[in-house]
């Protein structure tokens, strides 16, 4: 084994040097012989009955390969959704749409002006049905229904309750109660939703397309197009950004299959901004009513928690945006007494799913609570925060354990940092500080596609090609995974070569669905390559005329019999692997990694996640980390202006220090903008979403980046290779509510509803101005 | 309507038959195979697209291929000699400035335009530079690093050779 070891050293990301040369080929970049271009039909309606659609103008235009609708094309009840209860989803519908974007039919043409003319020469005809927007109006008496077998647009309910939560509160010195908001936000992927489709006679479908779960992708369109899973292939391609939001099985994918197959030709989908925006997927707008009761030594003794989440016209993947905020909610922040009560409400908009910031109105709950109570019961809100910290080895609510935390560490060390407590309340009128912490957990549990599958297969010259179902999608999964492989069998990364997220050519694995590519797929890769060492030293071993325990690898790469008088006879890994090839027995590595907890002693239904006791460990490890932010306001304008972020990570292990500095500025970056300017508005009239472009969904420019100090606390975790867990989300997840607390530092109100808008903080500041005044003038 | 037209690309002479309609960015992908230069909006909002014409900045997305006639364009697959990367290429690999990739050649182009113009930005102006590029993976600090560094490595603003009609001011847009 070298002496020097890979772990922790900062090396640049594989593929890096390709795109800065443009030579990276991403989807759109990809041309097939013969390929046709498809196009979409889209609804002009928000909720609206398909009564018939006549396609016979536009097959009759010279170029049109094919036209495909839901009536014709969609196999019937083919229905997608990631769990039976929410298969609720027609990717090309033949009833109703029901909402403004969807998919209505499509056409595959020689060029696009041919299948833009064609689109528009379809033509519909729709019985135009009421709609709802908000989960106010969806709940309503009499509101029109979404879907029909789902009574008041409830989509689905969620609860977890552990302990007495009412009476926790009833005893407890103090209970704080607030409702805060957070507004539909996009992912704004800087990559258009691009799907290419190669249909094959002998059944197979080739796709070529965005996505950061292509075992999930691969299993929504098995179930939708009703094809063995051996028939449809995922290839693997960068692609411009994810976030979540290239999690799910895509309609336009879909589409572009049905196309494909009917005319016998690859069939490339390329939306444009606005079909992205519109059709593609948004993250859910919540309300999030907490009572939080707390002890006179300041202990939280209980928390009830109520939330209502639009779900958006579907509710086939937007489910996951009802359970994740409890894996969030409930680690944080220890709690003898704990109800977390979720609904799911369809509205007629934008379907909701996963994104990388679901997380942070829980956190930003807490945090904003700290700084009141500690105000209440006289005791530091650093204290407070300490006091209440999860510690590892604790047990969450629904009986995951925390297998490590520095959560405290990260408080004090970002409170350090940021000379919190010599600032706090000091700092000029328009100026503040404040601190939220956050954590994500790495991976959620997704029954047998929880864990992941890696082979590595070696070539008679040493070098070797690692498979691994995980993808890339830029924060650097594939020089982590090399990292680790070539760690473990001591050569070097250049000979490593990873095949990754080729759904015919790799095991499974759940992709960048849960953070998991660190904690599961690297500890996968990394029982692949112990597993190829293992034969390596056997073959050394064979050929040197001992036993493999006998075998070392010496810092030249070459295996040497371990007690030897003077320098001894060695072997190559290229002599080894040639060897093997000779004996029919050729080196590779095969590792699997899956969290195995028994946790038979809960009742767990993991097929009805309803279940009011669904419990059991669902997430394999959390990883935490606190920000503080100076904030500047201005009371003219009420904007918002964050000047500096300290940021403390605690992601275990830090394999590479470059790639979780990188990922530690994505995330702030992302937080920054939904915090601060992110925000969807859609048309009351028409249910049209009017910000779906980047010049009306603001996002943060090079100009808004605040000054960053990134910190990482490298305290390992028991079960993360290397001791390294999730280490791009978690710790930014406090971000809105170390804004929110700075707000008030600076001007003092309190603000509960993300974004955090010129024009609210305007209104309440003009509100505390009167409220002083009347004040005064009573005074 | 299909018009010939006559320009540079990457010191490469093309004469091409295009559509009227057609913007650069669609010719420079579909006609000349040069892919690096990626759409994103379409529209002008985010900078994806960003060539240089002329020693200008632009967005390819808003300029119509035929107002390219005679013009010497660079794309991200110039700047490089061979598989010798620029130093403002070289810098964004080292700084860890590229993640997903795809904002990248229209970053690097952005920085480009930026130093051959100011060899010494300030972090503000480096900024400004690049306040028309949008990105949603990497954030900015990386980026804003990585140009200081090209900076530094570049000392003097390395000069393509140009000729024709270029450095004739109002070229470009933006």
């Amino acid at each position: 084994m070298s002496a020097e070891t890979l772990i922790g050293k900062s090396i640049p990301r594989i593929g890096s040097v390709e795109k800065a040369l443009g030579r990276a080929r991403y989807t759109g970049d990809i041309i097939l012989p013969g390929m046709l271009y498809g196009k979409v039909l889209r609804s002009p309606h928000a909720h609206a009955r398909i009564v018939n659609i006549d396609t016979t103008k536009a097959e009759r235009i010279p170029g049109v390969k094919a036209v495909v609708t839901g009536i014709k094309d969609t196999p019937r009840g083919a229905l997608f959704g990631i769990i039976p209860h929410t298969r609720d989803h027609l990717l090309l519908p033949y009833d109703k749409v029901r909402y403004v974007g969807e998919e209505v039919a499509a056409v595959a043409a020689i060029d696009e002006d041919i299948a833009e003319e064609a689109v528009s020469a379809i033509k519909v005809e729709y019985e135009p049905l009421p709609f709802v927007l908000t989960w106010q109006d969806a709940m309503k008496e009499g509101a029109p229904l979404v879907h029909e077998h789902r009574a008041k647009n409830m989509a689905a309910h969620y609860l977890v309750h552990e302990g007495n939560v009412e009476e926790a509160l009833a005893r407890s010195h103090y209970v704080w109660e607030h409702e805060f908001t957070c507004e539909v936000a996009s992912h704004a992927l800087p990559e258009p939703f691009t799907a290419l489709c190669s249909f094959e006679p002998s059944g197979k479908y080739n796709f070529w397309m965005q996505t950061q779960c292509p075992f999930q992708v691969r299993q929504g369109l098995h179930n939708t197009m009703k094809v063995p899973l051996s028939d449809i292939r995922l290839h693997s391609v960068p692609m411009g950004g994810a976030h979540g939001g290239r999690s799910d099985t895509p309609p336009g994918a879909f589409i572009a299959g049905l196309l494909s197959r009917k005319a016998g030709k690859p069939v490339q989908i390329k939306f444009s901004r606005e079909e992205v925006e519109d059709a593609m997927r948004d993250k859910a707008a919540k309300v999030w009513r907490v009572k939080i009761g707390f002890a006179k030594d300041g202990a939280i003794t209980g928390r009830d928690i109520f939330m209502m989440l639009e779900c958006g016209a579907y509710a086939s993947s937007a489910i996951v945006e009802l359970w994740v905020p409890l894996l969030i909610d409930e680690v944080l922040w220890r709690s003898p007494a704990y109800r977390y009560d979720a609904h799911l409400v369809y509205t007629n908009k934008t379907i909701s799913s996963m994104m990388r910031t679901r997380a942070h109105v829980g956190p930003m709950s807490l945090d904003v609570a700290f700084d009141q109570v500690s105000k209440e019961l006289g005791i530091d809100p650093i204290e407070l925060r300490l006091k209440n910290a999860v510690l590892p080895n604790e047990v969450v609510p629904s009986k995951s354990i925390v297998t490590s935390t520095a959560l405290s560490e990260s408080i004090v060390m970002a409170a350090k940092k940021a000379k919190y407590s010599q600032k706090r309340g000091k700092l000029a009128y328009g100026r503040g500080i404040g601190i939220g912490s956050g954590n994500m957990q790495a991976m959620f549990y997704m029954g047998f596609r929880s864990g992941s599958t890696a082979f590595i297969k070696f070539n008679d010259d040493g070098s070797c090609t690692l498979f691994t179902g995980n993808c890339d999608l830029g924060q650097g999964n594939v020089t982590l995974h090399t990292q680790v492989a070539a760690e473990e069998l001591g050569i070097p990364m250049s000979t490593i070569k990873v095949c990754y997220g080729d759904t015919e050519l790799c095991y499974q694995d759940p992709g960048n669905y849960s953070m998991s590519a660190t904690v599961v797929s690297a500890n996968a890769v990394k029982k692949a390559a112990q597993d190829a060492r293992r034969r390596i030293l056997e073959t050394a071993g064979d050929l040197l005329d001992v036993s493999r325990e006998e075998v070392e690898q010496k810092e030249d790469g070459r295996y040497y019999v371990k007690r030897r008088i003077g320098k001894g006879t060695s072997v190559s890994l290229g002599d080894v692997c040639r060897s093997a090839f000779k004996r029919g027995k050729p080196v590779y590595g095969f590792g699997d990694y899956r969290a195995r907890i028994d946790y038979s002693d809960f009742s767990v239904d993991v097929k009805q996640p309803y279940n009011e006791k669904t419990y059991g460990q669902k997430v394999t490890a959390y990883s935490f980390g606190t920000t503080a932010v100076e904030v500047k306001v201005d009371t003219e304008t009420g904007q918002v202006t964050v000047t500096d972020i300290w940021a403390v990570n605690d992601c275990g292990t830090v394999l590479n220090p470059l790639l979780v500095r990188g990922q530690m500025h994505a995330q702030l970056s992302f937080m920054l903008g939904q915090g601060l300017y992110e925000t969807n508005v859609w048309d009351e009239k028409t249910g049209r979403k009017l910000t779906s472009t980047y010049r009306t969904y603001k996002v943060p420019t090079a100009n808004e980046t605040p000054r960053i100090e990134t910190y990482t606390l490298g305290i390992p975790d028991p079960d993360g290779p290397y001791g390294a867990k999730e280490g791009s989300l978690g710790f930014g997840c406090g971000l809105h509510g170390a804004i929110a607390n700075a707000i008030y530092d600076a001007v003092g109100i309190r603000v509960y509803d993300v974004p955090f808008k010129p024009e609210t903080i305007l209104k309440l500041l003009k509100e505390k101005e009167a409220k002083e005044k009347r004040k005064k003038n009573s005074g | 309507m299909k018009q010939e037209m006559e320009f540079t690309v990457n010191g490469e002479h093309y004469t091409v038959r295009v559509d009227t309609r057609r913007t650069l960015l669609e010719v420079l992908r579909e006609t000349l195979g040069l892919t690096g230069t990626k759409e994103m909006c379409n529209k002008g909002d985010c900078g994806g697209c960003t060539v240089i014409m002329d020693g200008k900045p632009i967005l390819s997305c808003l300029t119509l291929a035929i107002e390219a006639q005679g013009k010497e364009i660079l794309t991200i697959e110039g700047l490089a000699d061979g598989y010798t990367l620029h130093p403002i290429q070289q810098a964004f690999v080292e700084s860890g400035a590229i993640q997903c990739g795809y904002c990248t050649p229209g970053f690097i182009m952005s920085a480009k335009a930026l130093l051959d113009r100011n060899p010494h930005p300030t972090e503000d102006q480096i900024k400004e530079g690049i306040a028309n590029n949008i990105c949603r993976c990497t954030g900015y600090v990386q980026i804003v690093e990585a140009i200081q560094a090209a900076a530094r490595t570049m000392k003097r603003p390395v000069k393509r050779p140009m000729k024709g009609p270029s450095r004739k001011p109002g070229g470009g847009k933006q």
